[in-house]
């Protein structure tokens, strides 16, 4: 019950409300550059540190870098890469072909093609692996379903229609993964098990969700969307707890888990903007925000055991550090 | 005649101008398209996250028109508006009572406005309080549960959640200070904390209805237990949670905030049609005129004072066309089984009586204050949650008066509120404290404690969570009391039997 001071622009008002809104210089910088046979920009970035391999999914194909010395590795020319999901346990790669239609696995040690499902339709967007369930789940921006594979075999498990713009995909360890729906303003769960639609979750205040990520231990799902905000999500209530400001246009997310129940966002989006969020204690607040990297894409990935952080820039992969 | 009389004269003749019966009107999904509403902001405290344009945001997605104000602007801001909301980042002292006279719904989150408004009283953690997470550690972990009070509450009817406990609050969410606070009689208690119906984190009253101080409510008023940053942290169900009833219900936080907000600027209940006396007879027959009513009494009292006043009231019955049936205490309440109404006399003996008719799925109007713990009505502690005024050595005298808090209820029989003389002379007058359940119609004047007359509808939670099979009413008529009813007095009497037989 305090008014010390009031501002009538409601503007105003939302921007000092929505956080404590850090305006320190950023936090990050670029430590190095990782060029790429692609000129064409990345559009994927995954970070596997059990391999210490970094993927990289462009128009041109797929690149397996070498996280540690930058150094290419492989390349699987697969047709335009729009997302990469790994399975550790099963030693395979799996890479969306947003143009043709097709999902590319691809051996983790050899980075050699070893299968190509086709038919899968145009309009792919995300790709995600669940261990429990050894399926591998794509989303469809273009007509709203949700494909299902056989992580093992590669065989199409069929199909759900759950909305309408699907997008980026995450998972908790209970069976349930999470799809965002840009244009319904939700996210979609779903079962991966019985393989039902088990519900939406809003994503008000904000519109358009892009991508998420899932803290399974302190069960929070941290959602990027397009509408210049990050959503806080608790995912056993469905309801959102908190949000930040970010930048404008498609958003990436990926996440550097620390101890103390520490979280780490950084959150880039097709504005060029870097927003880092922190979550000490569950409260959510911003910790940077660069807008002078030149970032290209959404494409973010965290390397958990040096804390770099990956993302697309002009010339190639920024590798970002404090 | 003081000021507030006056007042209480203005409302009555507005009431009777338009009065006509009717039930409340019902909570409509979409009540906030299109209502302005003007929005008392202020700072948050010194690090803690503001939501008011959160809320700001919220309300306007659900179709409102929603101004930001100061505490300083003038109150004519409020000319044009649907809804004032008071948000708890407004800061109290500035704001004062500017806003207690507007005939213009108000809800306020703000605790100290509680008392400013006359929505509570005016002590800080007896009349109202705000919990703060580091004086009161323990306190703030109990508010993450809260309770909400009957299903037959407007707001909890318009949130759509069942009665008993479920969490406002999303935990592991980050601190929050909630507040609560201890409307009146004449108020509706819709959640409450600590499972104490004197710390209501939801309450309301209707337009007319009587707040502390005997202030009627100039339109209809609402507090609410929100902090600073408690709105981002109200929980709602949605998703796979939403798929579980039970789930759905236990998140339900954010919908109680939506509920009130949409009540406040739903159509008021409005008062019945007063009638002139001379009239009041027939008017009663055409209500009750064949309804098949059983009488509950002791036969053949040996006191003849007693005895003549059950006779007389029992004849008056008969002579509004009633269908009346008399029995004995001792008889089984199977004698309730097809019956519009139990009437249960004082005349009766509590101890004789025992429970029978408690569990009576037809309404009940029971005159006899003594017995309502063995009815449910209220709770189990005899002289603090029921008692009577009367000549004997009690400390609350004999009584003749009572004050009417309720004038929308069609309990009030379009009476306005305020003292209202129901016998000739003082007698025997029940007091009691009922449950959050139930709708009080009159307490007794300088008890503002003490409910006299108290109805639960069907499905009320009553006393010890026992839920109303049928409508009940407590009519604090003691055994002698017929013979001493003012005209007015009787007809309020044949109202409650009109309003109990109208539905079982």
């Amino acid at each position: 019950m305090k008014l010390n001071k009031f501002i009538l622009a409601s503007s105003a008002l939302l921007a000092m409300s929505s956080s404590i809104y850090a305006s320190d210089p950023p936090t990050y910088k670029v430590s190095s550059t990782i060029s790429m046979d692609s000129k064409a920009g990345v559009k994927s970035l995954v970070a596997n540190s059990a391999d210490r391999k970094l993927y990289a999914g462009s128009v041109d194909g797929l690149e397996i870098i070498n996280m540690d010395s930058g150094d290419r590795i492989a390349k699987i020319s697969s047709g335009s890469i729009s997302s990469i999901a790994i399975a550790q346990d099963l030693n395979k790669g799996f890479a969306t072909n947003s143009g043709d239609g097709s999902v590319t696995i691809f051996d983790l040690r050899s980075g050699k093609e070893l299968q190509k499902v086709s038919g899968l339709g145009t309009g792919s967007s995300e790709i995600y692996y669940e261990p429990k369930s050894k399926k591998v789940f794509i989303s469809n921006q273009s007509n709203g379903s949700l494909i299902i594979l056989s992580a093992s075999s590669g065989e199409n498990l069929g199909s759900i229609k759950l909305g309408s713009k699907l997008r980026g995909i995450s998972g908790d360890t209970r069976g349930s993964i999470y799809i965002a729906d840009e244009k319904e303003n939700m996210l979609h769960v779903f079962d991966v098990n019985s393989q039902k639609h088990k519900g939406s979750i809003p994503t008000w205040p904000a519109t358009k969700p892009t991508a998420s990520i899932m803290d399974d231990k302190e069960r929070r799902i941290y959602v990027a969307t397009a509408s210049g905000r990050m959503i806080v999500l608790d995912p056993d209530i469905g309801q959102m707890i908190g949000y930040v400001p970010i930048g404008i246009g498609d958003g990436g997310i990926a996440a550097q888990f620390g101890a103390n129940r520490f979280v780490r966002l950084f959150i880039p989006t097709t504005d060029g903007a870097l927003t880092v969020v922190q979550n000490p204690k569950l409260s959510v607040s911003v910790e940077s925000k660069n807008e002078s990297l030149g970032i290209q894409s959404s494409a973010v990935a965290v390397d958990p055991k040096t804390g770099k952080v990956f993302v697309s820039g002009k010339t190639g992969i920024l590798a970002l550090s404090k | 005649m003081n000021f507030i009389k006056l007042k209480i004269i203005a409302l009555s003749i507005s009431i009777l101008a338009g009065g006509v019966i009717a039930a409340e009107p019902p909570v409509a999904k979409n009540a906030l398209q299109g209502k302005n509403i003007l929005f008392i902001v202020g700072d948050s405290q010194k690090g803690v996250r503001n939501d008011d344009p959160l809320i700001k945001e919220y309300l306007e997605s659900k179709g409102a028109n929603v101004s930001f104000a100061k505490v300083d602007d003038s109150s004519s801001g409020s000319i044009g508006k649907d809804l004032i909301i008071i948000s708890s980042t407004a800061r109290a002292r500035e704001l004062g009572s500017k806003y207690k006279n507007v005939k213009i719904p108000v809800v306020t989150w703000n605790a100290y406005t509680f008392a400013d408004m006359d929505m509570t009283g005016n002590m800080l953690h007896r009349d109202f309080s705000v919990v703060s997470e580091k004086k009161f550690h323990n306190s703030n972990h109990a508010l993450f549960y809260a309770y909400a009070t009957s299903e037959t509450k407007p707001i909890i009817k318009a949130a759509g959640i069942p009665h008993g406990i479920f969490a406002p609050l999303t935990f592991s969410a980050g601190e929050t200070d909630p507040s609560w606070g201890k409307p009146t009689l004449g108020g509706d208690v819709d959640v409450t904390f600590e499972g104490s119906d004197e710390k209501a984190g939801v309450f309301s009253y209707e337009k007319g209805s009587l707040m502390n101080n005997d202030f009627p409510a100039p339109a209809r008023r609402v507090g609410l237990f929100l902090g600073d940053n408690t709105f981002t942290v109200l929980t709602d169900a949605t998703g796979t949670a939403a798929l579980d009833p039970k789930s759905n219900s236990w998140f339900a936080g954010r919908r109680i905030f939506d509920a009130a907000i949409r009540w406040a600027v739903s159509p008021v209940q409005q008062p019945a049609q007063r009638i002139s006396m001379s009239q009041a007879n027939a008017e009663l027959s055409k209500s009750l005129k064949g309804k098949n009513i059983l009488f509950v009494r002791r036969m053949d009292m040996p006191w003849p004072e007693n005895e003549s006043s059950d006779q007389a009231h029992m004849q008056w019955l008969k002579s509004l066309g009633i269908n009346l049936k008399v029995v004995d205490h001792m008889e089984p309440d199977t004698q309730a089984e097809g019956m519009d109404l139990v009437i249960v006399s004082a005349a009766i003996n509590k101890y004789k009586l025992g429970n029978k008719y408690s569990d009576a799925k037809v309404p009940v109007v029971l005159l006899e204050g003594k017995a309502v713990d063995s009815m449910n009505m209220v709770a189990r502690s005899r002289n603090t949650h029921y008692g009577v005024n009367d000549h004997k050595a009690s400390i609350y005298p004999a009584e003749n008066y009572v004050t009417l808090v309720r004038p929308s209820h069609e309990l009030s029989a379009g009476f306005p509120a305020g003292q209202f003389k129901m016998y000739k002379n003082p007698g025997v007058l029940a007091w009691t404290v009922p449950p959050a359940g139930a709708e009080v119609i009159a307490s007794i004047p300088n008890q503002p404690q003490h409910a006299t007359m108290f109805s639960y509808e069907k499905g009320a939670v009553m006393a010890n969570d026992h839920i109303a099979p049928a409508r009940r009413v407590l009519f604090p008529m003691d055994t002698t009391m017929f013979a001493e009813f003012t005209d007015e007095g009787r007809y309020l009497y044949g109202t409650t039997l009109a309003w109990a037989a109208s539905k079982k």
